[in-house]
């Protein structure tokens, strides 16, 4: 393959995935084809958890206020509507007042009274029509009460515990929050495809044959024959959470990622949350089925026998359908050449076999805002969405292409908006350190190493497209088990942006998790 | 002009028109069998006017019978799938009770109140395929309704009287004054029987089962909440209704009786708007009821 093709194809291949912080170096193969040998399992190695360019807060703990006081944080989320329970009034008396209980019942007319189980305290049955808190203050008045109150209602407002979790503002953008309330990061049943540069999800040492490249006009040299490091990563395992991986690149079945972009990606989805550790995910219960076919940078420094082109892509989507995938993440693109017919066909596939596909919308808007043509053959068909990306201003993010098939819109990060990188999104992937050694020039230029991770902003409709895919994987496990009525149920519950109604920046809106997880009632 | 408006004011025109029958039909129940005796003394033996105080005037029968009464039945709602999709079914079981008022004409007014509750859960819904999402909802339904109608009595006979010569009516009825003006002259003891109004001895073919139909407005409250409400997320609303109900009442023992009954209701704008309803274009949250009714009075 030329080197100029070389180069179409691997723009055309990230086209859907800008970085920030990050330099995306095209590179030049040519020679004899390689092939890649795994050398030998290995154990994870040390893991560098250091964010980069973000400083570690860690999380408030969000508390129900149960008792009207100590609150450690107000939240939006009232739930005024239900606040205690009638009926039912929490007593402690005062000890040595003799006849206090009967006393205080007559009072305020109540009905029973009981010491329920490991408590200190009783409870007080009175007229459920009563005003519990009314009851409560009225008891509260006299001399043999200690303390009453109602019984308030108290909700789990699931936070994950994940240091970083204050960093990803896309969450919490989202209601997120809200949305795990009702479904903590949906089930195992549910399996979401990764369509993308692989995925870190094992560990073992792979020896590759490197061959010369030149990046932006500098040539490094061939690196011959080099035992490269892969590890999973820690905050997408245990191993046993992936399923079916293929690799469409290297033709094999270890789809490990030589780039970061899957592994963000999949981070996004399906990050392990509420362990205490770095960031959280979307769906963190799914389980991931890791497809390779698009080429990375070392990929092709590697020389792989393939790099991600319309038949790839086509047949890696039909694979993921035939081998479970509920929902299938497809975080590229390609913007130029004619239309793409057989993804079209291989899309309808995916979704006659039930499965959601995500697609992200193209990150060329200030390019000329070219025709996306995956995203445009996955507009029209319903159970496939094309996917925008807004800023943390909820505003469309300025790369973000503006056409009549963007469907949806979904944080994909704006780090020109918000003025820093923190603007984009937060995700565990491979620390660039060790990935991009060519950021060094030729004196400085290594094999990678794929073993160790660090949290890395990226931004784009590639981490866009991940939040619906996990909001998919949400509704599925929730009960909405067709793609079409997925791709209505986002569309219907949507926060409207832009122009009134659907538009070509946002499509139908902003997602709203909350909203769509919790359907729809009688009347409301 | 409101349906709520136009439903107030038929009733009131009904109302009227009742309490004016009501008041022409009195003389025909309550004064008739005095005055027919009267009438009967003054033809045949003019009773010295220092004894006519001393007629036993019959005290007659109240004008009108009070009566309580608790339903339990069946309501089959009108949006049907909306329903469905939430609670698994298109209608629940109602409880609830009331009284009414009866004038000896037939006229009747009532007040009753029923309840329905129901839990179910939310649920979404494409191309007519519903999704139950697996979110606890509850669904109360109380109908507080004034009912106008008329129940069906049959035009009284006489007591005695051979089936096969039966009198006509207004021959029975003198027949029967002439039988209370004897009584007086010690005659007839079959005239002993105190006089009884129209109504009172009314005896349906049926043995007592009197029909009725009836029509009326009323205020219906709503409440729908679930798991994960937010502010202003749950219903408490009140919407107007109008209704229309038939059945049949059974007299079972002394005080006590039994009536099924047929009840229709419509709700409007109450469904429609948003939701399931709006998924389903079902906009109305009446329906039909099946009740059965345990009255307790006159």
């Amino acid at each position: 393959m030329s080197h100029l093709a070389r180069r179409k194809w691997l723009a055309l291949a990230f086209a859907a995935s800008a970085t920030a912080g990050l330099t995306v170096i095209a590179q030049v193969a040519p020679g004899d084809a390689s092939r890649r040998v795994l050398a030998q399992p290995t154990a994870a190695p040390a893991i560098d958890t250091g964010e980069l360019t973000v400083r570690h807060r860690r999380a408030a703990p969000r508390v129900a206020d149960a008792a009207g006081a100590d609150a450690a944080e107000t939240t939006t989320d009232a739930r005024a509507s239900w606040p205690y329970e009638p009926g039912k009034v929490i007593v402690r008396f005062r000890g040595g007042v003799a006849g206090a209980r009967d006393a205080s019942m007559r009072a305020v007319g109540a009905t029973g009274l009981y010491t329920p189980s490991h408590a200190n305290f009783e409870i007080m049955r009175i007229d459920p029509e009563a005003d519990v808190e009314a009851v409560a203050a009225e008891l509260m008045q006299r001399p043999d009460v200690e303390y009453a109150q109602a019984a308030y209602r108290v909700y789990p407002y699931f936070t994950p515990n994940d240091p970083l979790y204050t960093n990803q503002w896309n969450f919490s953008a989202i209601g997120m929050e809200q949305a795990w309330d009702i479904n903590q990061g949906a089930s195992s049943a549910i399996v979401v495809a990764v369509l993308d540069t692989g995925v870190a999800y094992e560990n073992a040492t792979f020896d590759f044959v490197g061959v010369p490249f030149e990046v932006d006009g500098v040539r490094f040299p061939a690196l011959g024959r080099v035992s490269v490091p892969f590890a999973l990563a820690p905050e997408l395992g245990p191993a046993s959470r992936f399923v079916a991986p293929r690799d469409f690149i290297w033709n094999d079945d270890d789809p490990v990622d030589l780039d970061g972009h899957g592994t963000h990606v999949a981070g996004t989805i399906g990050q392990a949350t509420n362990n205490g550790v770095g960031v959280a995910g979307m769906a963190f219960n799914v389980k991931i089925m890791p497809v390779k076919c698009i080429a990375s940078t070392w990929d092709d420094a590697f020389d792989s026998p393939a790099i991600g082109t319309d038949d790839v892509i086509a047949r890696a989507i039909r694979y993921a359908a035939d081998n479970g995938a509920k929902v299938i993440n497809m975080s590229l693109g390609r913007s130029g050449g004619p239309e793409a017919p057989l993804i079209g066909e291989a899309i309808r596939y995916a979704v006659g076999r039930g499965a959601f596909v995500a697609v992200a919308a193209g990150n060329d808007y200030e390019r000329d805002n070219p025709v996306e043509r995956l995203a445009e053959q996955a507009a029209p068909i319903e159970g496939a969405m094309a996917v925008a990306a807004v800023g943390r201003g909820l505003t469309r993010a300025y790369y973000s292409g503006v056409k009549p098939y963007v469907e949806i819109a979904a944080p994909g990060g704006d780090h020109r908006a918000a003025g820093s990188s923190s603007g984009a999104i937060l995700q565990q992937t491979y620390s660039p350190i060790f990935t991009d050694t060519f950021t060094g020039g030729p004196l400085r230029y290594a094999a990678p190493r794929f073993d160790t991770f660090a949290y890395v902003y990226y931004q784009g409709t590639s981490m866009a497209t991940p939040h619906v895919s996990g909001l998919a994987a949400l509704l599925m496990s929730q009960g909405i088990t067709s793609p079409q009525a997925v791709e209505a149920a986002i569309k219907r519950f949507a926060t409207d942006k832009g122009a009134p109604g659907v538009d070509q920046e946002y499509g139908a809106g902003l997602i709203n998790p909350r909203n769509t997880l919790r359907g729809l009632g009688l009347i409301k | 002009m409101s349906a709520a408006t136009r439903l107030t004011t038929i009733s009131c025109v009904w109302l009227t028109l009742a309490c004016a029958h009501a008041a022409l039909a009195q003389p025909a129940t309550t004064a008739t069998p005095f005055t027919a005796q009267a009438g009967d003394l003054a033809q045949k033996t003019p009773a010295p006017p220092a004894t006519r105080p001393a007629v036993r005037r019959p005290s007659g029968p109240p004008a009108f019978h009070v009566a309580g009464f608790f339903t339990f039945g069946y309501q089959e709602f009108a949006a049907r799938e909306t329903f469905k999709a939430t609670l698994g079914t298109s209608g629940g079981p109602i409880l609830g009770g009331g009284g009414s008022l009866t004038h000896r004409s037939g006229l009747f007014a009532q007040v009753d109140l029923t309840r329905l509750a129901a839990d179910g859960q939310r649920a979404f819904v494409h191309q007519g395929a519903v999704f139950p999402l697996g979110i606890p909802l509850r669904v109360e339904v109380r109908p507080i309704e004034v009912t106008f109608g008329y129940k069906f009595f049959v035009a009284p006979k006489k007591r005695g009287t051979p089936p096969a010569s039966p009198s006509p009516p207004a021959k029975a009825s003198l027949d029967q004054g002439a039988a209370r003006g004897g009584e007086s002259q010690g005659r007839a003891p079959q005239a002993a029987a105190p006089p009884r109004p129209a109504a009172r001895t009314a005896r349906s073919p049926l043995g007592g089962v009197k029909p009725y139909v009836g029509a009326g407005f009323g205020l219906v409250a709503y409440r729908e909440s679930s798991e994960f409400a937010g502010p202003g997320d749950d219903v408490d609303e009140r919407y107007t209704s109008y209704h229309a109900l038939g059945g049949v009442e059974i007299p079972v023992w002394k005080w006590f009786g039994a009536a099924a009954e047929v009840h229709w209701r419509r709700v409007s704008r109450a469904f429609g708007e948003a939701g399931l309803s709006h998924e389903f274009g079902e906009d109305d949250l009446g329906g039909v009821s099946f009740r059965i009714k345990v009255t307790v009075g006159r």
